[in-house]
């Protein structure tokens, strides 16, 4: 099966929140109305409720103007991603299509995905004992439809289409901008190997859109996955439950350093 | 529009002036990008605010609230006097060689015929010289110094780039960087697209500020051309179909004057003063007739006037527009209001006026989705609804997606829409409850003969207990009267009582063989330039661009082969080409008339200077009603046409108490006031904030998330501050200049709730439209302890 991927090109987004709306809709999700976060943003974080979400950053520039940015955020659907890796019940699961899917019947609430996740995107609810997060719509996407944030998108910021041409187009729209002078960048993090949520960021630094900095793949999976990865959905040995809470305490608090750093290697 | 929003793509460079198009016309804004993708189109954003339009833009200037004259003034002046004009088409297509009577002038500010009392002009000198067959006499080299093009350049010569700069606060640089770019679009090959929206137009200086719009947009030859276009960006999905129906106050379906009971005392009279000597409103009889018709079938006929009587006429010196009736609604003159979708407690003019003024109404039917703040205006804060005894009937209306029926875009083009599901409860479309009114009233006046009665009576009424919208749209479009057969073309309609049309200039969209043209939905586009004449309807007559004449050069030949509309073939003797040809179809260019696109103008031209407006031939900059500076270009201050209102009822604010500008404006989050009751939507945008500068700020102690009172000499709201850099002090003649910004959607009812924008907004409105001044006002703004 060929990977699909959805391509955001910031320089076309508009900041209109069709996205956000869509999503909503699609899944049916309630509405959140909460306390102002002092911006156009709609909300101060994604939420279990809120898969999807644009952030807004405003930017004084050097000749005394302003750039207003508009990020979509939102699970990266990593080519390499950390959240399956841990998860124990196959809760989360990578497709062939590159499709980061969750499944909320066979999660058990553990936490690890959150934990682990270097994009900081799953997010936990008490009450059903579940996270959730985008699974770019995968329903849609095998009745031959696109997600319905693609769907919403007025400008073609967002694109859904076979992973390569869209790397490609992404490649070609960077080229165009460099040639009118932006200093555009592809961001598609090799940390992770590859994302399929695949991004065209004007000039500046990816955490100037919000990215973490220095993205490392968590190097605690791989001490994991050698020894001590759960074997179907047995899960409940206590010797392993340990183990993963006390990585899991330790990717934490790295993802919480200022500077993102894995010193504990 | 003069074009539709799909032409943006073929655009060189887009001017947006007074629209937040991204925010406001998300999908139209897509076509601008695709221009600047696949054409490198350069787009340009004008506007008080860095607006998420603005985000979006390769040039952006701020732009003090108000000054879109000077603004444009000046980039007129920069045309004539560097030769960046498109000379051919200014020369043939304009009434730029049309010399002005002798005695016309310009002086001080006022034009000449101002009579200062009745705050009027005897506009009789703003006339062309004529020769003795009453002819406009033209010449054609431009020089003779009563041509238009050189009273024109007289009197924009005062809009030299310092006064501009130093009146608008756009920075000088660039103001020129803007000006070389758009003027580009005065070589033949290119055009240029000019968008605006209610930030044009919600002023004193409202309706010129489009006409400066327009002027611009026919000395670079962007008008009839693909990616060109005097382009209004209207506010919904059918404000353009609603005007065209006469939602308008001063119009009748199809853009008729509504009679006024003084000067139009019979038809006959009405039509000798309506009716222009040439052009082709000299048809207008024929669609006056056929709404008579379709108003009143067998009951109008010739020998009573087709019951012209039994219309409502203006009464002498009666304003009828918004500002005017909830006037007369505070004095006690107005008993009922039937308000359909508007909301006036939340955008009416000095709101919080206004909702005291429902307040003498004795009854008042809300129809509407939601009880929205004007149907609970007798419960609003502050108010006792005890002491308030008008009785409030809620009709519970249909939405969009419970109703079937056409809406015609900002693009003119009328798109069919089919019912999605049933209404919910009790709710009922907008025609069942028309209809149901009428019908109740048809009862209560059976038999009865006295003046009111008449018209009643005599109404044709065929709708039923369940009106049909595809038996209103075959009525709108007109048939012939004997055989009911729908009429093709409006060139069909007659002004001898034989064929009736309820809007003549839909008349075509829905026809015998071809059924209904608004729910056609082909999708080729055999120009590439996506005219795509299969999908739905544009009026008139399927043009998808207005005074395509223009849009080839005199001879004939398009003036750019990648743009191309219609162009004469000789070998066939008539106009062929993508589009339906706005012009006689069969007129070669050699013949009379066969260079005079402007087919609605009696002169067959565009007019730079017009004798139709209400404060002068030519805009000119006068300060909105609460301003910063006193006016630079003359020493009167506010537009000389413009009513004033008693200054005790709506007080107006100086500077040195109030000495912050304010606008008021949509977020695309919201769409009036209703979004706020879908929790969908109004999670998005919860809450009011104005936005202001990081100097204001300093300057008032203030945060983002402070708590800010606004106030304006008419009312105070409360709103959170959102301090950014997005906005910024203006330098306006030699003053720093703070402004604020608030958007209108807020109110005191659905999820989310914030004070209304509004009450703040001044109670003056434009000489021609009497549209309010919203966008240009004076505040003060304070943190709240």
């Amino acid at each position: 099966m060929a990977e699909v991927s959805i391509l955001v090109d910031i320089t076309k987004c508009i900041g209109c929140k069709s996205c956000e709306v869509a999503c909503k809709q699609w899944w049916q999700l309630p509405a959140e109305i909460a306390s102002w976060t002092g911006s156009y943003q709609s909300h101060s974080d994604l939420s279990y409720n809120r898969w999807t979400m644009v952030l807004f950053r405003e930017k004084e520039t050097a000749d005394g103007g302003v750039d207003w940015i508009f990020r979509k955020e939102q699970c990266m659907h990593c080519q390499k991603p950390a959240c399956v890796a841990v998860c124990p019940t196959q809760a989360l699961a990578r497709r062939p299509d590159g499709i980061v899917d969750y499944d909320p019947a066979k999660c058990i609430g553990c936490q690890y995905c959150v934990e682990f996740c270097p994009f900081d995107v799953p997010r936990y609810d008490a009450a059903a004992n579940k996270i959730s997060k985008c699974n770019m719509c995968a329903d849609r996407v095998d009745a031959g439809m696109e997600p319905a944030c693609v769907k919403a998108c007025p400008t073609d910021a967002l694109t859904f289409g076979p992973r390569e041409k869209l790397l490609a187009g992404a490649e070609a729209r960077v080229a165009e901008l460099k040639e009118a002078g932006v200093a555009a960048q592809v961001y598609n993090p090799e940390a992770v190997g590859g994302t399929h949520y695949v991004y065209v960021l004007p000039q500046g630094q990816p955490s100037e859109f919000g990215f973490p900095e220095n993205l490392r793949y968590p190097s605690t999976i791989g001490l994991w996955k050698s020894g001590l990865q759960p074997v179907g959905e047995g899960v409940a040995a206590l010797s392993l439950v340990v183990t993963l809470a006390a990585a899991a305490s330790a990717a934490f608090f790295n993802r919480n350093r200022p500077d993102g750093g894995e010193h504990h290697e | 529009m003069t074009n539709h929003p799909r032409d943006f793509e073929n655009t060189d460079v887009a001017l947006i002036i007074g629209s937040n198009l991204a925010e406001n016309h998300p999908l139209a804004f897509r076509w601008l990008e695709k221009a600047r993708e696949e054409r490198g189109a350069k787009v340009i954003v004008v506007d008080p605010r860095f607006t998420r339009t603005a985000a979006r833009a390769d040039l952006y200037a701020p732009i003090r609230p108000g000054t879109d004259i000077a603004f444009i003034g000046g980039l007129i002046n920069l045309a004539l006097s560097t030769g960046r004009y498109h000379e051919e088409y200014v020369r043939t297509y304009t009434n730029a060689s049309f010399l002005v009577k002798e005695g016309f002038d310009f002086q001080d500010g006022y034009f000449t015929g101002y009579d200062a009392t009745k705050r009027a002009y005897d506009k009789s000198s703003w006339a062309y010289e004529t020769d003795a067959d009453g002819k406009p006499v033209r010449d054609m080299t431009l020089a003779h110094p009563r041509s238009v093009f050189q009273l024109m350049k007289k009197h924009y010569a005062r809009y030299d780039v310092e006064t501009v700069v130093s009146v608008t606060g756009v920075p000088k640089e660039r103001y020129l960087e803007i000006a070389d770019a758009f003027l580009a679009s005065a070589a033949p090959e290119k055009t240029g697209s000019l968008m605006y929206a209610m930030g044009g137009t919600q002023h004193t200086v409202g309706s010129e500020n489009v006409r400066a719009y327009a002027i611009l947009q026919l000395l670079l030859g962007n008008i009839g051309r693909p990616g060109g276009g005097v382009n209004a960006m209207r506010g919904h999905a059918n404000v353009q179909g609603s005007t065209d129906l006469a939602l308008l106050w001063d119009n009748l379906p199809g853009y008729l004057a509504v009679p006024k009971e003084d000067i139009h005392p019979d038809l006959a009279t009405y039509l000798a003063k309506e009716t222009p000597k040439a052009g082709y409103w000299t048809n207008k009889p024929k669609f006056v007739v056929s709404l008579l018709k379709a108003f009143f079938d067998a009951n109008a006929t010739r020998e009573n006037d087709f019951g012209y009587d039994w219309l409502p006429k203006a009464p002498a010196g009666v304003n009828c527009s918004h500002l005017a009736i909830f006037e007369r609604m505070s004095k006690g003159l107005i008993r009922g209001m039937i308000s359909f979708a508007q909301n006036v407690v939340i955008d009416g003019a000095h709101s919080g006026f206004e909702a005291k003024a429902m307040e003498k109404l004795e009854w008042l039917v809300a129809t509407d989705l939601f009880e929205t703040e004007t149907a609970a205006f007798w419960k609003r804060p502050g108010a006792d609804p005890k002491q308030i005894k008008t009785e409030v009937f809620l009709l519970p209306a249909a939405s969009f997606l419970e109703k079937s029926g056409s809406v015609t875009n900002t693009g003119r083009v009328l798109q069919w829409r089919h019912q999605a599901s049933k209404p919910l409860g009790e709710a009922r479309s907008d025609a069942w409850i028309a209809s149901q009114i009428m019908l109740r009233l048809k009862r209560l006046y059976a038999g009865d003969s006295s003046p009111a009665a008449v018209p009643i009576n005599n109404l044709y009424w065929p709708y039923g207990e369940e009106p049909d919208p595809e038996q209103v749209a075959r009525e709108i479009n007109g048939y012939d009267v004997a055989s009911r057969k729908l009429l093709p073309s409006f060139a069909k309609l007659a002004d001898d009582g034989s064929t009736a049309s309820g809007c003549w200039v839909y008349t075509g969209f829905f026809q015998e063989e071809l059924g209904n043209l608004a729910d056609s939905r082909k999708t080729d586009d055999p120009s590439g330039l996506g005219y795509y004449p299969g999908w739905g309807y544009a009026w008139p007559l399927n043009r998808r661009i207005l005074y395509n004449r223009a849009g080839a050069d005199p001879q004939g030949a398009p003036w750019a082969a990648d743009k191309k509309t219609i162009w004469w073939d000789a070998a066939q003797k008539k106009w062929v080409g993508y589009d339906v040809p706005d012009f006689v179809p069969t007129k070669a260019p050699g013949d009379p008339g066969g260079t005079d696109p402007f087919i609605m103008n009696a002169e067959g031209v565009g007019r730079i200077f017009s004798n139709t407006m209400a404060e002068g031939p030519f805009p000119e900059h006068y300060e909105p009603m609460e301003c910063p500076v006193n006016n630079i270009f003359s020493e009167v201050n506010l537009n000389p046409a413009v009513h004033l209102f008693d200054p005790v009822e709506h007080p107006v604010g100086s500077f040195d108490k109030y000495p912050v500008i304010c606008s008021t404006w949509r977020v695309t989050e919201h769409m009036g006031a209703y979004t706020r009751h879908i929790p969908w939507l109004a999670e998005l945008v919860p809450v009011l904030w104005a936005e202001i500068s990081p100097s204001l700020a300093k300057a008032r102690g203030l945060k983002t998330g402070d708590k800010v009172k606004i106030r304006s000499a008419r009312d105070e709201v409360e709103a959170y501050a959102l301090v950014t850099p997005r906005v910024r002090p203006l330098r306006v003649l030699g003053k720093q200049v703070e402004q604020v910004g608030l958007n209108w959607h807020f109110g005191y009812t659905g999820y989310v709730t914030g004070d209304i924008a509004n009450r703040l907004s001044p109670y003056v409105g434009d000489a021609n439209t009497w549209i309010p001044e919203y966008k240009a006002f004076l505040v003060d703004v304070e943190g709240v302890k």
